[in-house]
């Protein structure tokens, strides 16, 4: 039964083929695939709520330790509910919605792997099986953000969304290898916080953990991939960048709580930056004209402040956070569903222009009365009920500014109602049930989680905490709330007469991320223009240079050097071969130039000889001849016999020139400075009756050293078949 | 180029030069020798030749000769291990007087390659530049 | 045992077969059963390396260290069946670019340098090792040019040149460590090395190292690389690409193991591998062609394998030897697509191409799979190679080697996002034939990734078991020298 665990992130993921595969049918493959899950959820959440965590895994890298595993605790459950929950709802939704749309297949398929790896991530128990369904929900966040690929936008969007989550993935992996390293584990339920906290490189995980989070939830500053996300069809931006998705950073802070939590670090770096992108997203929600933008920065809001709870480090705080988040994706992905219909239905999302939907649309204007009530957390709310205990959880010195959030968030339900009250030019045509009527189990959650003390109280209780969270209704929290909707709706009105609100929409820091890209690639062209020039000998000159000086080094220290002695035969020869060098240099027209090359290989036939090595010699002469009979041919026949003019450079090359035959000579000296061992040729010459021959140099040839001669003449054959084939080229 | 003196020159040196050759591959493994300079002393032979009478007309696939040479030499390396011994080890064995070394063998494909391989060059590049 | 020697002679019987048959279709034939046959070869050689450690054969049955010996560990075995198998696929590939007049020289090609890549991975002489990489670099120019222009065999010409500067300096290497310790076999050295002269083995070491660096093309030694992998046929540059300096990487391996063995981390290895990969990422992300992009990229991943190395421990070698074989496995199915879209739209730039995923679906998906691979996103092969080189930086403690090696990855999604924003998506274009042929190719080796994504524990048994090899070279001498 516990396996059936492991197939629950496989099932939507192995379904995506067939889904694309379908051409009509594939919103029904989809909506199976999301449904099976969600039965097979609902079957393994009993135990747990008794306490009770299933777990199943594979092995996957034993020697690393890394196994694929799951674990169906309260807190993965919870959120695997809410995953295939909301995704049945947004495949029925999306089926209406892309009804013309004819890559259907392509869209739902990529639904799918999202809704696989979400569940992953929720479920995993592994670092390293987190890790890797961290990534394929960001990958299936880019491919879904750049499904209109017709549009710069859409692909710059999908590229700045994933750059920045995957950014914030790596630091993540850094952190999580740290983490599994100074835990001794990578499973995440057999962690000791003690051992964890005491390291000295506790702050170094914290912060690479963090950035993963940060980047992934669209915490400041790094929040604007998330409105630019919202190019993607609505679909998306109601599953992926509102209810899911992006929660995935404040599941990992929940996630880890018990491991990294609790500590003053953990707190001063979380709350922070979770109240901060809490109130800047509340505020920049409030001025944006566009409806979807309108809910993305409440979203950037919601994420932070869940953050927020997060980093409070109790459970209290823990608790917060879940039922926030839940509450959250009911009344943000009802208000997207909303948004999307009301595009859909008029074709544009600008608020100024839409006015008066209700009567064309009145069910949808009820949906979205009743999430902007949860939304502005007015008494008998679900919002209410978690704003309420936000406010404990945070404690007393932060009350003040939630309540500002309150005031932004309901200025911002406020500007969103607009849409259907009043009379406007633009007009729906009439509402779709299939628009409205997956929007409808959310919205009732909406109302439910507040006036039915049960649903909030049973969440917590699942969690396995026992704090009352259920709000006493008084005076003293029904006015606060009274305060905030009339102040939302002055500060709506008040916005509405800024003129120069539109500049806001720029805040987004996606032009910064643009002008990086910009520079980073001016930045890797030039670096490329100077390193690579192009020119042959330039990279000759590094080459040999790197080999001068690093073989040169040692010498200095370890090299022996010659006396000067009498001047014999062998010296002789080595100078003529010098003078040809010189020649071969100095020649200004090719010919001379080959001539005086074939005076070098001459005079190293002469050197052999003096040397008594007369099969060498033999051969040294022979190839010379070829060669030299092969250089005139191609010279004298192929080329112009021109010289090229002398290169600015000469110098240079002079010099580097002169150093690496230095350094040659210097290094060809220590290796005859020694006794030469005569270990190799003793042997050849004992074995060479058994080789069946006396002349040592052909023994070794063909028999000792077989295999070389093998290679060598493949290379002379090999050679012969390039020439052939340049002269057999197509012209 | 084509005097009467080369053509004389060569009508005794080419033969003399082919057959130096060949004697230079068979007494390679006692004397100086063997496959390689075999094969060049032949291989300037006959492009001495060429320069004398000629090149002859026709398409000539050199590349099978380089094929050709490079099969005996992988072939005499083959023969031990069809018995089981590591490649390319070689046996000698005497009939009468007369020395039997498969070492010859590979030698022999030592030789052709190289004969082909340079005259294939040479042959191309006077081609190519004519 | 002549095992070891097995995927040398396969492919250059098969090579002198495909030069002497005529009719093309039974060349065909004869080449892509000599491919298969290799692949198979080298991975009896695999089982046999790890069933019973080292491969020994001593060619021409002298003993070591006097005759050559082939000496098959499992690194080398394991580089044999990844170069085998990648020969084979892009065999495939070609067999879809038909050149009618230059058929017999481009099978002949293929695998002459698979044997000369096979030797140089088998050897256990250095001598030897140099004549396999003088067979692959002749070999290399040769299929270079094969059918190149006047202008692109003038280009080709750097390549060449700085090759056999490079092939000159290992010359040198090897004949000053002959001089030193007065042999040439692997084991020998390995043995007697410690006991030679400093002042000609420090700088035969050296030599050595840059040898195999330009052949492997590290920071400073890669310049040639980039702009030579622009010039050949999309199935050359495929095998290339894969191949290539990966030999060059293995000869790096088998020098600061085996003959020479790293105790710890190495500063100025490190440094190079950092350069490396920092350059390589900033030249793809300069240029505008899906080739040029995935050529930069080439020297960038050949950083993470010297990362490895320079670590300097048994774990992180395996972590460099997995992410090696990783690497060739996408690299060359990239390199695949990329040939593929060049021979049916007639260009790889990025200002030309757009909507391919639309027009060709399934070659957008395995383009997607590699490209991810290739950035170390899960679960494919790359992100384990990257999560092993990760993980080994850290318990080293090179924290700046393992933010520069995450960085990169970050830049090298960059810039395969620039190719499939650029090339995949966007308005579909003309739709233009790709043959099956090439779609097989390509999913050769992107299925490569993803099996040793989603379950790669064995690949990583047999890397560490090879890395824990090398880890002791004195097992290596033993096999090698045996009881002489």
């Amino acid at each position: 039964m516990d396996f059936l665990l492991l197939g629950v992130p496989l099932v939507p993921a192995l379904a995506a083929p067939c889904a694309a595969a379908c051409r009509r049918a594939a919103w029904l493959v989809a909506l199976g695939g999301c449904g099976l899950v969600l039965v097979t959820l609902l079957l393994a959440a009993p135990p747990t709520v008794a306490g009770l965590s299933a777990s199943a895994e594979v092995p996957w890298f034993p020697s690393l330790g890394v196994s694929y595993r799951l674990r169906a605790d309260p807190l993965g459950t919870l959120f695997g509910l809410l995953v295939a929950g909301v995704g049945v709802l947004i495949v029925l939704y999306a089926r209406s919605y892309l009804e013309h749309e004819p890559r259907q297949p392509a869209f739902f398929a990529y639904l799918l792997l999202f809704t696989g790896a979400m569940l992953g991530l929720v479920l995993a128990d592994d670092l390293s099986t987190l890790y890797v369904f961290w990534e394929a929900t960001s990958l299936a966040s880019f491919f879904l953000i750049g499904f209109h690929d017709d549009r710069w936008d859409a692909r710059q969007a999908a590229v700045r969304a994933l750059v920045v989550t995957v950014v914030g993935g790596l630091a993540m992996l850094a952190g999580f290898v740290l983490l599994g390293l100074e835990a001794g584990t990578f499973r995440l339920s057999e962690m000791d916080p003690h051992r964890v906290q005491a390291s000295p490189r506790y702050p170094w995980v914290l912060a690479l953990v963090l950035a993963g989070a940060f980047t992934k939830s669209a915490q400041l500053p790094v929040h604007f991939w998330l409105p630019g996300a919202m190019v993607a069809p609505t679909p998306v931006s109601a599953y992926l960048h509102s209810a899911t998705m992006v929660k995935a950073g404040v599941f990992l802070l929940v996630r880890l709580l018990p491991v990294l939590g609790g500590t003053e670090l953990w707190r001063g770096w979380v709350l922070p930056v979770g109240m901060a992108t809490f109130l800047f997203g509340a505020v920049v929600a409030v001025l944006q004209d566009d409806l979807k933008a309108l809910l993305a920065y409440g979203t950037v809001s919601a994420l932070g402040l869940a953050t927020a709870l997060a980093g409070t480090g109790t459970e209290l705080g823990r608790d917060a956070a879940v039922l926030y988040l839940l509450n959250h994706a009911a009344y943000k992905g009802t208000l997207f569903l909303v948004a999307g219909a009301v595009e859909h239905e008029t074709g544009t999302r600008n608020i100024p222009q839409l006015r008066g939907l209700a009567r064309a649309m009145p069910v949808t204007t009820a949906l979205a009365g009743a999430s902007v009530f949860s939304l502005v957390a007015l008494p008998g709310s679900g919002g209410f009920v978690a704003k309420d205990l936000a406010a404990k959880a945070l404690g007393h010195g932060l009350e003040g500014w939630l309540w500002a959030g309150a005031v932004a968030n309901a200025a911002f339900g406020t500007r969103f109602l607009q849409v259907f009250l009043g009379r406007g030019d633009v007009t729906a045509r009439h509402e779709p049930a299939g628009l409205w009527a997956p929007a409808l189990p959310l919205a009732v959650l909406c109302v439910l989680f507040g006036a039915w003390p049960p649903l909030p109280e049973a969440v917590v209780g699942w969690l396995g905490a026992d704090h009352n969270v259920w709000p006493k209704f008084g005076l003293g929290k029904v006015a606060p709330a009274a305060a905030a909707v009339v102040g939302g709706v002055g500060a709506a009105w008040l916005v509405e007469q800024v003129p120069g609100r539109r500049r806001v929409r720029g805040w987004g820091g996606d032009h910064a991320f643009d002008a990086l890209q910009r520079t980073l690639l001016r930045f890797a062209a030039l670096l490329t223009h100077f390193t690579l020039t192009g020119r042959l000998r330039d990279y000759l000159v590094v080459v040999l240079g790197v080999a001068a000086v690093g073989a040169g080094l040692p010498l200095l220290s370890h090299g022996r050097w010659p006396e000067v002695g009498p001047i014999s035969l062998e010296a002789a020869f080595v100078g003529m071969a010098a003078c040809g060098v010189a020649a071969t240099v100095l020649s200004r027209s090719l010919v001379s130039a080959v001539v005086a090359l074939g005076a070098v290989g001459y005079s190293v036939v002469f050197l052999f000889m003096a040397l008594r090595a007369p099969d060498v010699a033999l051969t040294q002469m022979l190839v010379e001849t070829v060669t030299l009979v092969l250089f005139l041919a191609v010279v004298t026949r192929l080329l112009t016999p021109d010289v090229p003019d002398r290169h600015p450079l000469a110098a240079v090359d002079l010099l580097a020139a002169v150093a690496v035959g230095a350094v040659a000579a210097a290094l060809a000296f220590q290796a005859t400075v020694g006794p030469p061992s005569q270990r190799l040729a003793e042997f050849f010459a004992e074995h060479a009756r058994q080789a069946g021959g006396s002349n040592l140099v052909n023994l070794v040839l063909v028999d000792f050293r077989g295999l070389d001669t093998l290679g060598e003449i493949t290379v002379l054959g090999v050679a012969a078949l390039g020439v052939l084939a340049l002269a057999r080229r197509p012209r | 180029m084509r005097t009467v003196v080369l053509k004389t020159v060569a009508k005794v040196v080419v033969p003399a030069g082919i057959l130096h050759g060949l004697r230079l591959l068979v007494v390679g493994h006692d004397a100086p020798g063997g496959g390689f300079a075999a094969g060049l002393v032949t291989a300037l032979a006959v492009v001495l030749g060429w320069l004398a009478f000629g090149t002859p007309a026709g398409h000539r696939r050199w590349e099978f000769g380089v094929s050709l040479g490079l099969a005996i030499g992988v072939a005499s390396g083959l023969g031990a291990v069809l018995l089981g011994r590591p490649f390319l080890t070689h046996a000698v064995s005497f009939v009468g007087p007369v020395k039997l070394v498969t070492s010859l063998f590979f030698d022999v494909g030592v030789f052709v390659v190289v004969v082909s391989a340079t005259l294939a060059a040479v042959r191309t590049l006077w081609e190519a530049g004519s | 045992m002549n095992a070891a020697v097995a995927p040398v002679v396969v492919p250059l019987l098969t090579a002198l077969l495909c030069v002497g048959l005529q009719a093309r279709r039974t060349r065909w034939t004869v080449s892509l059963a000599g491919g298969g046959l290799s692949v198979l070869a080298s991975l009896w050689l695999v089982a046999l390396a790890h069933g019973h450690g080292v491969v020994v054969l001593r060619v021409g049955s002298w003993p070591a260290p006097y005759g050559i010996v082939f000496a098959a560990d499992l690194l080398g075995a394991l580089m044999s069946a990844i170069g085998s198998w990648v020969a084979l696929w892009t065999l495939v590939a070609l067999a879809a670019q038909p050149h009618p007049r230059l058929d017999a020289f481009f099978h002949a090609g293929w695998h002459l340098m698979l044997a000369g890549m096979n030797g140089a991975f088998l050897t256990g002489d250095l001598f030897n090792l140099y004549v396999f990489f003088e067979v692959l670099l002749v070999t290399s120019y040769f299929l270079v040019t094969l059918g190149a222009t006047r202008r692109q065999a003038r280009e080709a010409f750097t390549y060449v040149a700085v090759n056999i500067v490079a092939s000159t300096i290992l010359l040198m290497g090897v004949a000053l460590l002959y001089a030193a310790v007065g042999s040439v076999n692997m084991a020998d050295l390995a043995a007697r090395i410690p006991q030679a002269s400093p002042g000609l083995v420090r700088p035969a070491v050296f030599l050595l190292a840059v040898a195999f660096g330009v052949k492997a093309a590290v920071f400073p030694l890669y310049a040639w690389l980039p702009h030579t992998y622009a010039i050949p046929a999309g199935p050359v540059a495929a095998y290339f690409g894969g191949m290539l300096t990966k030999v060059g990487v293995y000869a790096l391996y088998r020098l600061f193991t085996t003959l020479q063995p790293l105790h710890g981390p190495e500063p100025w290895l490190l440094a190079v591998a950092g350069l490396t990969m920092v350059l390589g990422v900033l030249g793809a992300l300069a240029q505008e062609d899906m080739r040029r992009i995935l050529s930069f990229h080439i020297v960038s991943q050949i950083g993470y394998m010297v990362f490895g190395l320079g670590l300097g421990t048994p774990q992180a070698w395996a972590a460099g030897i997995f992410y090696t074989l990783h690497n060739i496995a996408a690299k060359t199915a990239l390199l695949l697509v990329s040939s593929a879209v060049e021979a049916s739209y007639g260009t790889t730039s990025l200002r030309s191409l757009a909507g391919l995923a639309h027009a060709h679906p399934w070659l957008g998906v395995w383009f997607v799979v590699a490209a991810l691979s290739l950035a170390g996103i899960p679960p494919l092969s790359g992100f384990w190679a990257k999560l092993l080189v990760v993980q080994a930086g850290l318990e080293a403690g090179e924290f700046a080697g393992v933010a520069v090696a995450l960085a990169v990855s970050l830049v090298t999604l960059l810039s395969m996002l620039k190719i499939f924003t650029g090339a995949f998506w966007g308005p579909p274009p003309e739709r233009s034939h790709i043959s099956p042929l090439e779609h097989a190719s390509v999913v050769g080796l992107a299925a490569l990734t993803v099996a040793w994504g989603v379950g790669g524990g064995t690949l990583l048994e047999l890397a560490t078991a090879a890395a824990r090899a090398l880890g002791d070279p004195a097992g290596y001498v033993r096999a090698v020298l045996g009881g002489h």
